[in-house]
This record gives structure tokens, sequence and C-alpha cells, in this order.
């Protein structure tokens, strides 16, 4: 059976693959020739690509759940003594599996986008259905062909050419990095939102093949783009969280080269989200929000070349494997279309509008490109820099946190200025007396927040400037909702009323400035980072630690042993001002088939701060226990922050009062074909 | 079947990281729950913070919180060996990079090429702030006059009376 299923699980993927091939011929085919019959057959295609690859999908998991280790992939990554959870998160633990995973949405993505365009966009389709295919045949290609994760293993044996099947016993295990919970879930979400970003960057290539760049593409886009940003966002939130939880080393965010290769695309795709309002607005920055369209999606894929090929080193180093060539080639190949078609579609492209003012909101959008490109751009030069120099110098350097911090800070710390600024600006122009009535407040209470936290000996400077610049980006959007409640409240409504109303008659706005409240709780987390302490102590049963206000006392060490791990829990009394508040475990585990030790840090967590204990071992000398505690202010917020940005952009995605009237006055497409005759 | 042997990523793995591995497994295996940790002091890890440690978890020497580092843990016994000297945080640096070379810095010096790395940031951010500039600049200006020159009438004279005549008649 399990040898049906793992042959079953290789002709679909094989069978994709060629069904995917014949989606590229055939739409490409059918729009040039305008046959609508050949486009319907790709779209088929492309939905039985998707069936085909959901059938591999259940197939490598029946082989994960059932432990088949004749798999080399089932044995690299999976063990009998694993929780059947981890079995199944196995299926995107190693580089085979993560790619069948990432086939797998994309081809789910795939089918969406075809379903909901049936009846509009029917110009664009056959080139949308036409990229996508060719971008799921490359996943295909390398998943057949180059990582396939249905390899068997085989031994040489003395004289023979050929390699005789062999089962070991029991497989390797997952990474222990990845048995935690979050990791069930961070992939799934964060694959959600790269290869999402495939789908926006189909639209842009048929829009520009076709030439079609009128304003119902941008807004399809737009939406299409929002999804996948929403996840990559969550995705990698979580992946901050998973960092925070399971490496101990008592942060969130290591500027590791896979957490860049995430945060690129999203900075870039945040970028065209703000500027496609003007585009949708004023029909301006079209060559740039096509920039950014393509960039996003290029930038997934060279994110993916830079971690998965070796050539940097990572935390993520189980995810590596010789798919660099194929990866690179595959970028080549679609920044030379991308740019090929960007510059022979230049004359198509002009903006439609002029700028009355420079103190515009306009110009506010002009600004946040600049600084969220300028962020993107740091962060993938730190990244590339130890190639180059590598390169040209034959000498490694290593970049990690200190220049991403000494760069990005001052950065980010502007565009959290623009982020108060920017919606306050008007369209067109923005006189005095509005400048004046809009940012007084504001101003006013950042102000004299800087003054306390400077009377209460506050002398971060980074940090001192993020909370001051936090209180007037919020001061600036309540300001905003206020008024806008305020305005409905003459027509009779409550204050709540109105602030409901209000907000889901324009989502787009509201929802926006739900998002930048977000970011503002982001900011407040990441500028308590500027506080951090810790202590490191050896300690004995009955002896004490202590950090701020709390005072730690180790009362025993447990040993704990199952079939997939070894563990020692210290139990750690906590007591503040002498008051005994909480008993903190933390636990050192040691995975028996990976051989992989990891932290599982105990935490108490609240808004004011979180006190974060670390089992770091034990000394070889004495055999006491070794407990590194970080006190970590404010970093809370940082997970509500996530929370709010799940609500803001959720509710950016509803469809407001005006979105609506325009689908309603979308000319259905049997009229449209009726006027083309 | 195209591969053959499932030790395939072994492969990459340079012979000295093997030894480590292989030293790190008997120790855990002796000591499985006994796992052994290095306590150092605060200004080991402030020393700690200018480099980078080597296992690939691109952390700080002082944050790496693996446990048995093959990397951290001597680096951090060197460092405090070097304060036990009464050695500045400065000859530190200088006596790391001449033993490991530049690859231990947690960033890029501020000297010859590798001053580019800082630079080449605020350099693009300059870049782009004259490119707004330039285009807030095309974009405020007053749009050309499309034909003849500002004082001159878009609308013949003739035509103009005929208008006018016209819509006189219409009224």
């Amino acid at each position: 059976m399990l040898a049906l299923v793992r042959d079953f699980g290789q002709f679909c993927l094989l069978f994709a693959f060629c069904l995917s091939c014949y989606a590229i011929v055939s739409s490409f085919l059918g729009g040039k020739l305008g046959n609508r019959r050949l486009v319907e057959t790709a779209e088929r295609a492309v939905m039985a690509v998707c069936g085909l690859v959901t059938l591999t999908v259940f197939s490598l998991w029946h082989q994960l759940l059932n432990d088949n280790f004749n798999l080399q992939y089932v044995a690299a990554n999976s063990n009998r003594a694993m929780p059947w959870f981890y079995k199944f998160g196995a299926l995107w633990g190693g580089q085979e599996g993560s790619l069948v995973f990432w086939c797998w949405i994309l081809s789910l993505y795939s089918v969406t986008a075809v379903v909901l365009n049936l009846k509009k966009n029917r110009n664009l389709m056959p080139y949308v259905v036409g990229v996508i295919s060719m971008v799921t045949t490359f996943f295909l290609l390398v998943n057949n062909f180059v990582a396939n994760p249905f390899d068997m293993i085989g031994v040489i044996r003395p004289g023979s050419p050929v390699a005789t099947p062999f089962t070991p016993m029991d497989g390797n295990g997952l990474s222990a990095l990845l048995q935690y919970w979050a990791m069930v879930i961070h992939p799934p979400i964060l694959y959600t939102g790269y290869v999402g970003f495939t789908i926006p960057f189909a639209f842009a290539v048929a829009a520009l093949i076709t030439r079609d760049l009128d304003e119902e593409w941008i807004r399809t886009t737009r939406r299409w783009m929002m999804v996948p940003w929403l996840f990559q966002g969550i995705g990698v939130l979580l992946g901050a969280k998973w960092a925070y939880v399971v490496l101990g080393w008592g942060g969130y965010w290591g500027w590791d080269p896979v957490e860049n290769a995430s945060l690129m695309p999203w900075l870039a795709a945040t970028a065209f989200l703000h500027s496609v309002i003007m585009q949708e607005r004023k029909g301006m920055m079209k060559v740039w929000n096509m920039v950014l369209i393509l960039s996003t999606f290029l930038l997934c894929i060279f994110g993916t070349f830079l971690t998965r090929s070796g050539i940097v080193s990572s935390v993520h180093s189980f995810a590596q494997s010789p798919i660099g060539p194929y990866f690179s080639s595959f970028l080549f190949l679609m920044i030379s279309l991308s740019a090929y078609l960007l510059l022979t579609r230049l004359d198509s492209l002009k903006s439609e509008n002029r700028l009355d003012s420079v103190v515009s909101r306009e110009s506010s959008f002009l600004f946040n490109n600049l600084i969220l490109l300028a962020s993107m751009f740091a962060i993938l030069w730190g990244t590339i820099f130890p190639i180059i120099t590598e390169y040209l110098q034959n000498e490694k350097r290593t970049v990690s946190a200190p220049f991403y911090n000494k760069v990005n800070i001052p950065i980010g710390l502007f565009l959290l200025f623009l982020t108060g600024v920017g919606p306050l600006l008007a369209w067109r122009k923005t006189s005095m007396q509005s400048l004046k009535r809009n940012f007084t407040m504001p101003t006013i209470a950042a102000l004299m927040t800087g003054a306390v936290f400077f009377a209460f000996g506050m002398r971060h400077f980074y940090s001192t400037v993020c909370l001051v610049l936090c209180v007037f980006v919020m001061a600036t959007i309540l300001a905003e909702f206020h008024r806008g409640a305020n305005a409905r409240r003459s027509q009779g409504e409550s204050y709540l009323e109105a602030l409901w109303i209000l907000t889901f008659r324009n989502t787009r706005r509201y929802g926006g400035y739900i998002v930048h409240i977000a970011m503002v709780f982001l900011f407040v987390g990441f500028a308590g980072a500027g506080f951090n302490r810790d202590v490191m102590k050896e300690l004995g049963a009955g002896e004490s630690i202590e950090i701020g206000s709390y005072s730690l006392t180790l009362e025993q060490v447990k040993n704990n042993d199952n079939p997939n791990y070894a563990s020692a829990v210290a139990v750690m009394k906590v007591y503040q001002n002498g008051k005994l508040i909480n008993t903190l475990l933390p636990e050192r585990r040691f995975y028996k088939a990976k051989e992989e030790s990891t932290t599982e840090v105990a935490l108490r967590s609240n808004l004011k701060e979180d006190l974060y204990v670390v089992l770091s071992g034990f000394t070889p000398s004495t055999s006491k226990a070794v407990i590194h505690v970080f006190l970590n202010p404010l970093v809370s917020w940082i997970w509500i922050g996530g929370l709010v940005f799940m609500l803001g952009t959720v509710v950016c995605l509803i469809p407001d009062k005006h979105e609506k009237a325009l689908q309603k006055t979308a000319i259905p497409v049997e009229v449209e074909e009726l006027a083309k005759t | 079947m195209k591969k053959c042997g499932w030790v395939a990523n072994d492969r990459r793995k340079t012979q000295g990281w093997a030894v480590l591995k292989f030293l790190l497994i008997v120790i855990v295996f002796l000591f499985p729950t006994k796992q052994f940790a290095q306590v150092f002091s605060p200004e080991v890890k402030y020393a700690s913070e200018a480099f980078v440690c080597q296992c690939s978890c691109n952390h700080q020497l002082s944050a790496c919180g693996m446990l048995n580092c093959g990397s951290a843990t001597p680096l951090r016994t060197e460092i405090q060996g070097h304060l036990t000297e009464g050695k500045s945080q400065k000859e530190i640096v200088e006596a790391f990079v001449a033993k490991y070379g530049k690859v231990i810095l947690a960033a890029p010096t501020m000297q010859g090429f590798d001053l580019a790395a800082w630079l080449t940031p605020f350099a693009a951010l300059l870049f782009g702030l004259i490119v707004v500039y330039f285009v807030i600049k095309a974009w405020t200006q007053p749009q050309p006059v499309l034909a003849g020159n500002a004082s001159t009438p878009v609308i013949p004279d003739d035509y103009r009376d005929k208008m006018e005549k016209e819509l006189k008649d219409l009224g």
C-alpha cells in the first residue's frame, strides 16, 4: 500500500508537470489567436494541476504519517517517535517537501484566480493563466527532476551498477528547532504570502502584454496584493514569535538572511499598497506601481534562491540543497521578461495628472515609497554584501544585527513620522491653516511625552524618539477617527455607532488607519528593546537570581524522558517585591533522533514587560543549573500589533460603498464582447 | 532514482565541523540531561557583542544560545582570557581579526571597501531623494501650451466670431 501511494504521488507530480506545460502553451496561444476554447482548456488544465498537486501532497502526508523511511525525504525529516502533528508539519520541514507545498499553494491560488475571473478580466486571463502556469511549471520541474520528495534511498553494492533500495529502521527526525507549535502554522502562512505575490505579478505581466492598462486591472491587482501581504505580515510575525520562544537568545529578530528574505517583498508590497492609491485616484505613478508589483514577486524568488541555495549561511540551513542554479536561471528569465515588457510599454504608462503643491498627500506618497524602498534596499544590501566581498575581495564578511540596526533604525523612525504626517495632508494642496489644525495637538502631545520621558531619566535616544513619534502618530490617527465620528454625530448617531459606520463606509481609509495603529504598537514593542536587561548565573537548589523587581529561586531540576526527547526542567519560583507571583518552568530538551538540543523558554508576559527565563544548561564542574534571565520591556505590544494588523487589513479588504458602486456599474462580459464585435 | 545514499547533505560539511559534531554527540550521549553551559560575565558579554558566532546561527557572539556551541563557547573563553590579561575592547577586536579574519566581526568595518556597506544604503536614499525632488519639480511645473505662444488664442478669431454669433442666435 505504501509503495502504491508513493508511486501514485510520483505519477501525479509528473502528470501535473505535463499538464502545466500544456497550460502555458494553450493559454498564450489562445490569447494570441483570440481562441476562447484554447484559453478555456488552459484554465481547466490549471484546475487539473491543482487536483494533481493536491493528490501529491496527500500522498506525501500518507508516507510521512506511515513512517515510510524508504523515502529519502521521510527518513531525513521524520522519525517514529515524533507526534503525528510534527509528522504532518514535516511536509514543509525540508527542501523537497516545502517546494511541493509551495507548488500546492500556488495551484490553489491559480484556481481561485481562474474561478473569480470567469466573467471579468477576460482579455487578461489568457496571459494571467499563462504566467501563473510558467511559475507553477518551474516549481514542478524542480520537484520532479531536482528535488523530488519521492526519491528512494538506495545503496550501491560492490559490482552492481544500480542502487538497491534500502529502508532504515528509523528516520533522522524533524529538526529540533521546528518541533514547536508555531512551526506547524508559521510556514504555511508565510508561504501563502510568498506564493500569493505570483498572482499580482501575473496580472501585471498580462496587462503589459495586452497593453490593457486601465483602472480595472489595477483594482483587481490591489486586492490580490493585499491578501498575500496580510499573510506575509502574519508569517513574519509568527517567525519572530518562534525565534523569541525557541531560540532562547532573548530576542525576536536576528536579521537572519531568511528573515530578511521574508521582509523584503513585504516592504515592496507595502510601498505598492500606498502608491496604488495615487494611480487609482489620480492616474499617477503607473510605471512605479508596475515596478513595485514586478519587484515584489522577483524579491520572493530572489529570497528563495538566496536562502535555499546555500550561498548565505542561515539558521534555516535545514532547507538548503543544490537548487540554486535553477532558481537563478528562473530569476534571470523573469527579470528579463519583466524588464522587456516594462520598457516596451512605457508610452502606455504615462501619468494622467500633475501635482498642485509640494505639501500634499501626493508628495507624502512619494516620500513614503522612497523610505520603504530605502529600508528594503538596506536589508537587501546587507544580505548580499558578504557575497559581494567574497567575490570581489576573496574574503568573507559577516553582516549581522549591528549593521541592520544602525542603518534601519533611522529609516524606520522617519517612516513612522510619515505614517503620522501623510494621512493628514490634503489631496492636491494643504493649506497652512489645515496644517495647524491637524498637527497642533499631536505635536503638543508628542513633545509633552518627550518631556515626561526626559524628566523620568529616559536617555536611550532611539527608543525615546521612537516612543515620542508613536504618541504623535497615535494622536493624529485618533484625531482623524474623532473628527469623522463627530461629523456623523450631528446626524443623531451615538459616538460608537458613528465610529462603526464611519469605518465601514470607507473601509480602505479607516482600515488603513487601523493598520497604522498596528504599526504604532509594533514600534512601541521595538522601542522596548533599548531597555532590555539580562543576567546569567549558576544556581543550585534554593539559590536565587535577581533582575529588576523580580527574584527567581530555583526549587529543583526535574528530568523527564520520552521516546522523542529527554529533558531537564528547572522549577523556578518567581517573587516580586518579596511576594510569590508565579512558578516558571524553563526547559532544555535533547532530541534523540536528530541529536539536537533546544531551549523551551519560560515566559511571564504582561503589557509592561516580559520576564524571559532560559535554562542554558549545567556547569561541568558543579552540575549547577545555568539560568539566563532577561527582562524585555514592551514586547507584548509587538504581538498585539500583529493582531491589530490582521484586523485592519481585513477591514481594508471589505468592499466599501464606493467599491460596491463600482462593481455594480461594471460592464458584464457578454456586453463587452458584443461591443467588440 | 537519481541519487544514491541518504547522507548527501553530509558532503557539504567540512571535516572540522564533523569532528566538532562528533565531540558534541559524545558529550551529549554521556550526559543526556546534564547539558553543559557556559556562564559568562557582563564584561565578556559586552566584549563579545562586536563578534558574530560562526555556528551559522548568525547571532552576535553574546547572543548565541546554542548549547555547547562549537564556535561561541571557545570564543567567549578566549575573550575572557584577553580580559584577564587586561586588554581593551579595541585590542581584543584586533587580536580576533588577526586570528580569524574580518569574517568574525558582527558588522563591516568603517575602512576600505567595507565602508561601501555603510555608505551605499544612504547613498541610495540620497539618490532617491534627488529623483523625488526632480519628479515633484517636473510634476508641479505648469503644463506647456500646446500651440503658439501663451498670448495667442488657441481658437482662431473667425471661428470665435462665428461661434458667438451662433450662440447669440440660439439664445
